[in-house]
């Protein structure tokens, strides 16, 4: 004060001016006011980059969280790239957390964790449960180390659980957590941890793993440093969309299949079939996969009315007969999972739930682990090249042509749609009238040539070693080879012959006459350049037989007369017989099955001039057959027994009134003479040939000769044939309401051939019969040839044919096996008395024949309800001893036998008769568009399991192998050759699976180019959480299917005659899969010491190896009880043994092309000062979290330009570089 | 002294004013930033779900790509809409009933639009204070139509734009504003380098996803998300959008002509160019916002 007091200071305040003083005031305000301005900017800026950290934060979690996914995404493209380094094809199979490769040798490549670790990517096998790669259990200690992606949170009163809920397991079939599992200890930790590795990120982008240090609550990274330092951690697991049940393809399955005998439940199967568009019905169709595994509490309709596309009505899930079509809802798709709790359409503006007890936000957080809206696996083979379609289309690309089913599996099995002519996958037809029109020997991308490329494209394939398996099919079959690649062209091409839903004029077999003529028959195609055949749908020689009769006696011809054209007719001395012969021919048909296959063609018959007989005299005469002459062609008249179905064609088919092949009369001048009473005569054979002729649309033969049979018809020897006694003159034909009767001593004139119609006997009590038989009997494989020899040894002489005191010697049969007189029956099954009671070696009249009226009866007797075959063994067939023959249920009550299981076209029954058993009486009518479906006629490529590997090996009763076997004999095993020899490095026959797919069409597109929707993958194991067991979609793919297992006790009713109007009743030969007897077939692969197994764990590389894991029926005891299973139901036939495979295996999948990638990832931020390699859990700051799933999904543009077509020579340019990776759906987890 | 005020006035002024220029930029940058960042992420997960399906269900002749869902751009989406508009469908599980608050994929229908209206947030008591009442705030704005999931109708108005039209047009309206001052949205699909070259897929702006979806062929639009979006969003400061003097209908901010022609990327460049040159010229203070929004579900073919 004293200071401001200084009176100079005064003064010089006075003397200053006092605006100065204002100047400071307003300056300092002014610069306080600017300081404010100034802290007001800080502040803001402050704020400001406040929240620019805290975006910035979030948005890193939210860049490593993408560089988590990034990183899984990069996983999933190089395990599927489908080559290695040096360019060699890999193949390579999924399962959740992992893809597996496998090379060319069948070895292990490498393996890529669809989960972050220490080691992302490996060479050689991947065995989960090994010490360095499962869960360590003490894993929540190391909490820099782990983390459990499955941690929970709550919200409000609930726990939210991100991936899988626990509160699943004993709601949802098919999960479990294994008491191994490692739970954190302490209250309240999460039953079901899903664990995984910490990656660290630096500064610079570098991904590091670190090692653990003091027990795991610090993390040390390599590379780390202060100017680059740890910024964050990212971890994530990818689930197989392809594990779970698609919402949008699956629905609830009901089983269907063609009838193969005559029980209740097969009865019920011909009446009560599915409708048109009843999917949940169709075989093979993902609707078949059923929805009640998760959704326990829903009936069948109750989930129809949830799926979209799908109805119920129809048969009813088979217990009613379908009045027509059913009309499928158009319901949306569901875009993801949590849309199924709601229906498309609204009430008072809010959407209307399915059904709300059921599905609602809780039941859905435990069954999300279980369901996807969008998964969809490749429809490449193990190549990683497109797989060839299982329907033919017409070469005539129009509205005649092709239905609109055909249009749209076309659409699925085309590519490049820019270009003028794009790349099909599929065969295509033109004339079933020619063996080589629809197989031209030049190849070419457009019209049938295409064929040509395709057939080598699956040449060059099984040429080559299979990958994932090694070893090729040229390698196992030789010259086989092209010849099942030929059969498989044929049954594509043979498939769908008459499409209901069609005009007549569009269908690929035509009717040539007002009988029909030429309806389902095609001429088998044959490929010029291997000289291999297919089987068309076509009959061959079965037998060739020689009747003889008894004409005249001394009684009917006392003296010598003449007849009306003066001829004289000599009389026949006392004891003596007058006897003629004829010669027969009876076809068979491998290709069994509807639609009805009417002859059109011509047999030329050569050889039999030199046919002599000697009736004791010494001298040979010749018989006087003609040297060679066409036989006649019946198709203007019904033959009784005959049938039109494949299988026997009847030797009466051929005749007709100038019918040629009937000799000369004995006791004639020039002629041999009289036979002896009861006595014996000499017969000298030789070869004789058949020549099966195309004939034009008009009748006319044309210059195509479809096939030649040379049998050679051995002479009589030391063995000579019994003389027959006189024939009856009056024969009734039992089917003939004008009673009607035949004269039996003469074949033409009003005789056996042309006498009446042609529902007679034929052969009597009083005829001698000699037959060559196919022997061993598989027809299938004298019908492969082009032209058959005495030297392939696929003819014999009949059992009887060198016992003189047998009568007949023959396996002569109508075409619905009914049997004539005197012929010999023939197992396929070795089963015996008792449970085969009514069968007959032979089939004899013991009463009176002809009885008292002169009259004959009808057929054989001894033969009413069983239905054995023309194969000449009553002691089964075999393939090797202790390997049963393959051969096929015949459908609904028809015969087993050599077929090739025909696709089923359909019968709806005609008038009374009921659909499938009243064939007999040829009652069969096409589907109509009320049951149409191609997935009905192929459900997938198993429908190839009858076609014979064998052929040029001479291999009775082989035929492709799509089932267990558990002798391990059987050639189509793998590790055996085309004779079924050790073999070691041959694949098994189920990869040929792996060539074809039958694209699922409707109800709308599930398949696309290159994928197919829904497919269940085999290999549910999780990796690494191999303590969960999540088998659900598996069991949902089996809930539906069921065996036929006919047992032996069954042999003398499994089949009936006639045409029954009513099921039997309490007859069931259909039974459900056990699913968890049979799911132990996949742990044991899995997990192959928990069984005591000694081979290395591995998952499945191909869905075709479902064809060796048994599906244990309901009966039986255990999986390892399936070894002895089949030994007492030996009537089921390889074909009803491989359908339940045939339904399964096209709703399965080795290779997904979406996941769902579960991630963590944090920003972190050290603590100042430390080691900048050393990440303190608890110490150092976690500055944000981002916690998520991606649904991604691999996929092609199947017009994108860099598409080659893969069908021509050398292609080499592996798809897997094609694939763009899209993102289905992206949610944060924050419940 | 004279001096010294006037610079220290000066420097105070021109430091108030950077402040307050500073200030409602950076303001306005952040509302529109966040808005920017919302809208991005919102259309990254655009979905179709798009598969193929039969042209006529009961009497197919061919297959033709199908969707229930819709993405839709256009200059006349929504009445009174400056600009672009876009909806779409996304699975993102918003409702506001507790009883489907979980389900975290649900589908929820959604867009983006700009309208130039009255402060929606008005509290309505302020209409009742009769003459003076405070002037209604009429601003720029941009607006999120997003309908909880559990009245999503797009599977119920198959085939028209009801699905958002109706609930827009409804007296509550699911809609709420995300920033002020946006005058110009742009929304342009585009082709992905990935698929060929990358070129906008329309000449007018307008792609929709149904347009033409049941002519044979289809257009390459038809229910397909576009790979691509082109996303341009231009945001004036408030101090310009007070001095546009709060009329009651739009004024004129220098849109005349801009943003109807998408034939080619270089038009966009050009209309924003501009744009920018028409409000420097007016004075008014403004940010462009731009980004190539990638639509990761896209599963292009061309």
């Amino acid at each position: 004060m004293e200071f401001l007091m200084n009176a100079d200071i005064s003064f010089k305040l006075k003397r200053s001016d006092p605006q100065r003083g204002m100047a400071l005031v307003i300056v300092l305000a002014s610069l306080i006011f600017l300081a404010a301005l100034a802290l007001a900017f800080f502040s803001t800026v402050h704020t400001e980059l406040q929240s620019s950290k805290s975006y910035a934060e979030g948005a890193s979690s939210r860049l490593l969280a993408q560089s988590a996914v990034n990183l899984a995404i990069s996983q999933i493209n190089a395990g599927t790239r489908g080559v290695d380094n040096t360019g060699a094809p890999l193949a390579w199979a999924s399962q959740p957390g992992m893809i597996r490769t496998y090379d060319a040798a069948g070895k292990p490549a490498g393996w890529y964790k669809l989960f972050t670790s220490s080691a992302m990517t490996g060479t050689g096998a991947f065995d989960p449960y090994s010490d360095t790669e499962k869960v360590p259990s003490d894993w929540a200690r190391q909490t820099a180390i782990f983390t459990d992606l499955n941690q929970p949170m709550t919200s409000g009163t609930k726990t939210i659980y991100p991936i899988l809920d626990p509160g699943a397991k004993g709601n949802v079939e098919g999960f479990d957590i294994s008491p191994d599992a490692p739970i954190a200890g302490g209250s309240g930790s999460n039953p079901a941890p899903m664990p995984v590795r910490w990656l660290y990120v630096l500064a610079d982008g570098t991904v590091v793993a670190p090692q653990s240090d003091a027990g795991g609550i610090k993390a040390v990274v390599a590379g780390a440093t202060d100017a680059n330092p740890i910024t964050g951690r990212i971890a994530f697991w990818a689930d197989d969309e392809s594990c779970k049940l698609n919402i949008n393809t699956s629905s609830e399955g009901v089983f269907t299949d063609t009838p193969r005998a005559y029980s209740t439940d097969d009865f019920n199967l011909a009446v009560y079939q599915p409708a048109q568009h009843e999917y949940q019905r169709y075989p093979g169709h993902p609707a078949m996969t059923s929805l009640s595994t998760v959704f326990k509490n829903l009936t069948a309709n109750q989930i129809y009315s949830i799926t979209p596309r799908i109805t119920g009505g129809g048969s009813e899930g088979g217990t009613q007969k379908a009045t027509g079509a059913l009309n499928p809802d158009p319901d949306r798709l569901y875009a993801s999972i949590d849309e199924i709790v709601f229906k498309p359409i609204l009430s008072s503006g809010e959407r209307e739930q399915n059904n709300a007890a059921v599905i609602n936000q809780d039941t859905l957080e435990q069954n999300k682990f279980f369901l996807t809206a969008s998964s969809r696996a490749p429809d490449v083979n193990l190549f990683n090249q497109p797989r060839i379609s299982m329907w033919p289309l017409s070469a005539s690309d129009d509205a005649t042509h092709r239905t609109a089913f055909d249009r749209l599996i076309a659409f699925c099995s085309t590519m490049r749609n820019d270009l003028g002519v794009p790349y099909r996958y599929y065969f295509t037809r033109q004339d079933p009238n020619d063996a080589t029109t629809d197989l031209p020997a030049t190849p070419s991308v457009d019209g049938l040539g295409r064929n040509r490329m395709l057939l080598e494209y699956l040449r060059s394939m099984t040429s080559q070693d299979i990958p994932g398996f090694g070893g090729s099919f040229a390698a196992k079959y030789g010259n086989d080879r092209n010849q099942i690649l030929t059969e498989m062209f044929d049954y594509i091409r043979c498939t769908n012959l008459r499409d209901s839903t069609l005009t007549d004029a569009g269908k690929y077999t035509q009717k040539l006459d007002a009988y029909n003529g030429g309806v389902g028959q095609v001429i088998p195609i044959v490929d010029s350049a291997t000289q291999t055949r297919g089987f068309g749908r076509f009959p061959t020689v079965q037998s060739v037989s020689l009747v003889f009769i008894g004409t005249a006696d001394n009684a009917t011809n006392p003296t010598d007369t003449t007849d009306a054209k003066g001829n004289v007719i000599p009389r026949v001395e006392p004891g003596k017989i007058r006897v003629q012969a004829g010669f027969f021919v009876q076809l068979f048909d491998p290709s069994l099955g509807l639609v009805q296959a009417r002859p059109w063609f011509t047999v030329k018959i050569s050889g039999l001039d030199g046919f002599r007989w000697d009736s004791g005299s010494g001298n040979p005469v010749s018989m006087g057959f003609p040297a060679s002459a066409f036989t006649g062609r019946v198709n203007d008249l019904s033959v009784a027994g005959d049938t039109y179905f494949g299988g026997i064609v009847g030797f009466r088919q051929l005749t007709n009134s100038s019918y040629p092949f009937i000799s000369a009369i004995t006791g004639y001048t020039g002629q041999v003479s009289d036979m002896t009473t009861n006595g014996t005569f000499n017969f000298t054979g030789g070869d004789v040939k058949v020549d099966i002729y195309a004939l034009d649309s008009s009748g006319k033969t044309i210059g195509d000769l479809i096939q030649t049979v040379t049998i050679t018809f051995p002479s009589s020897g030391s063995t000579p044939f019994p003389v027959p006694s006189l024939a009856p003159d009056k024969v009734k034909n039992s089917n003939d309401s004008t009673k009607s009767v035949v004269n039996y001593r003469r074949f033409l004139g009003g005789g056996r051939i042309d006498g009446g119609n042609r529902s007679y006997p034929f052969l009597s009590k009083t005829d001698v019969v000699r037959s060559i038989v196919a022997t061993p009997g598989d027809i299938r494989l004298i019908a492969a040839r082009e032209g058959v020899k005495p030297s392939d040894n696929l003819f014999a002489a009949h059992e009887y044919f060198g016992t003189t005191s047998q009568h007949f010697a023959h396996m002569l049969r109508a075409g619905n096996n009914y049997p004539f007189y005197g012929g010999t029956g023939g197992k396929l099954a070795n089963v015996s008395n008792p449970a085969y009671n009514s069968y007959r070696d032979q089939y004899t009249i013991n009463s009176a024949d002809p009885n008292a009226n002169g009259e004959s009866p009808y057929i054989g007797y001894g033969w009413s309800s069983i239905r054995d075959t023309v194969v000449p063994s009553h002691t089964g067939v075999f393939q090797a001893p202790g390997l049963v023959g393959d051969w096929d249920n015949g459908i609904a009550n028809q015969q087993d036998g050599a077929y090739i299981n025909k696709a089923d076209e359909g019968d709806i029954g005609k008038g009374s008769y009921q659909p499938y058993f009243g064939i007999d009486f040829q009652s069969g009518v096409d589907p109509g568009p009320t049951y149409f479906s191609p997935n009905r006629l192929i459900p997938s490529p198993v429908m190839f399991g009858s076609l014979p590997t064998g052929v040029l090996a001479n291999r009775p009763w082989q035929t492709l192998l799509f089932r267990p076997d558990p002798t391990g004999l059987h050639a189509g095993n793998k590790d055996r050759d085309v004779t079924g020899a050790s073999s070691p490095g041959q694949p098994p026959d189920s990869l040929f699976l792996d060539l074809f797919h039958m694209p699922v069409v409707e109800p709308y597109a599930i398949s696309e180019p290159l994928s197919t929707a829904g497919r269940v993958n085999m290999n549910y194991q999780m990796v690494p959480f191999t303590y969960l067991t999540r088998d659900t979609a598996i069991r949902a793919v089996l809930k539906s299917e069921k065996l036929l297992s006919i047992p032996d006790a069954k042999a003398d009713t499994y089949k009936t005659s006639g045409a029954p109007s009513q099921a039997p009743s309490n007859v069931y030969f259909r039974k459900d899969v056990d699913a968890d007897k049979t799911l132990e077939g996949f742990a044991r692969r899995f997990n192959p010491s928990a069984y005591g197994l000694s081979n290395d764990p591995d998952i499945f590389r191909s869905a075709a190896e479902i064809c060796g894991i048994h599906l244990v029926p309901s009966d039986a005891a255990s999986y390892s009880s399936m070894s002895t299973y089949w030994d007492t139901r030996r009537l089921t036939g390889d074909n009803s043994r491989e359908k339940p495979y045939a339904d399964i295996y096209p709703r399965l999948t080795t290779k997904s092309n979406t996941f769902t990638i579960h991630y963590r990832a944090q920003s972190l931020k050290k603590a100042k000062g430390g080691d900048p390699t050393v990440w303190r859990e608890g110490v150092d700051r976690i500055v944000a979290e981002d916690r998520g799933a991606e649904i991604i999904e691999r996929y092609i543009d199947p017009n994108d330009q860099r598409i080659p077509d893969y069908a021509q020579p050398g292609e080499q340019t592996p798809i897997g570089t094609l694939y763009k990776m899209r993102v289905i759906n992206a949610k944060e987890f924050a419940p | 002294m004279a001096i010294i005020m006037v610079v220290i006035f000066g420097i105070t002024q021109q430091t108030a004013n950077a402040w307050r220029s500073t200030s409602s930029r950076v303001e306005a940058i952040q509302g529109a930033r966040t808005a920017f960042d919302i809208l991005t992420r919102t259309l990254g997960q655009a979905t179709l779900n798009t598969y193929y399906d039969y042209d006529d269900l009961t009497n197919p002749t061919r297959y033709r790509r199908n969707s229930d869902l819709q993405f839709i751009t256009g200059k006349a989406l929504v009445p009174g809409q400056v600009t672009q508009a876009v909806f779409f469908q996304a699975p993102l599980g918003y409702s506001n009933k507790a009883s489907f608050e979980h389900l975290d994929s649900a589908l929820n229908s959604t867009g983006f639009y700009i309208q130039y209206s009255a402060d929606p947030l008005r509290p309505a008591f302020l209409d009742a204070l009769g003459s003076n009442k405070p002037a209604t705030r009429h601003r720029f704005r941009l607006m999120q139509f997003f309908q909880p999931t559990q009245n999503l109708s797009v599977y119920a108005d198959a085939g028209s734009t009801g699905w958002f039209t109706a609930p827009l047009a409804s007296s509550d309206p699911p809609v709420h504003q995300i920033a002020e001052n946006v005058i110009a949205l742009v929304i342009l699909p585009q082709a992905s380098s990935l698929d060929g070259n990358s070129a906008p897929l329309v000449s007018d702006y307008e792609y929709d996803s149904t347009k033409g979806a049941s002519s044979s062929p289809q257009p390459a639009t038809a229910h397909q998300l576009p790979p691509l979006v082109e996303v341009a969003m231009v945001v004036i400061d408030e101090p310009s959008a007070q001095r546009l003097g709060n009329p009651a209908t739009a004024p004129d901010v220098g849109l005349d002509g801009l943003f109807l022609d998408s034939s080619s990327e270089a038009k966009l460049e050009d209309d924003i160019a501009e744009l920018e040159r028409r409000l420097s010229a007016k004075n008014i203070g403004y940010r462009v916002f731009r980004t190539k929004v990638p639509l990761p579900g896209a599963k292009w073919s061309s």
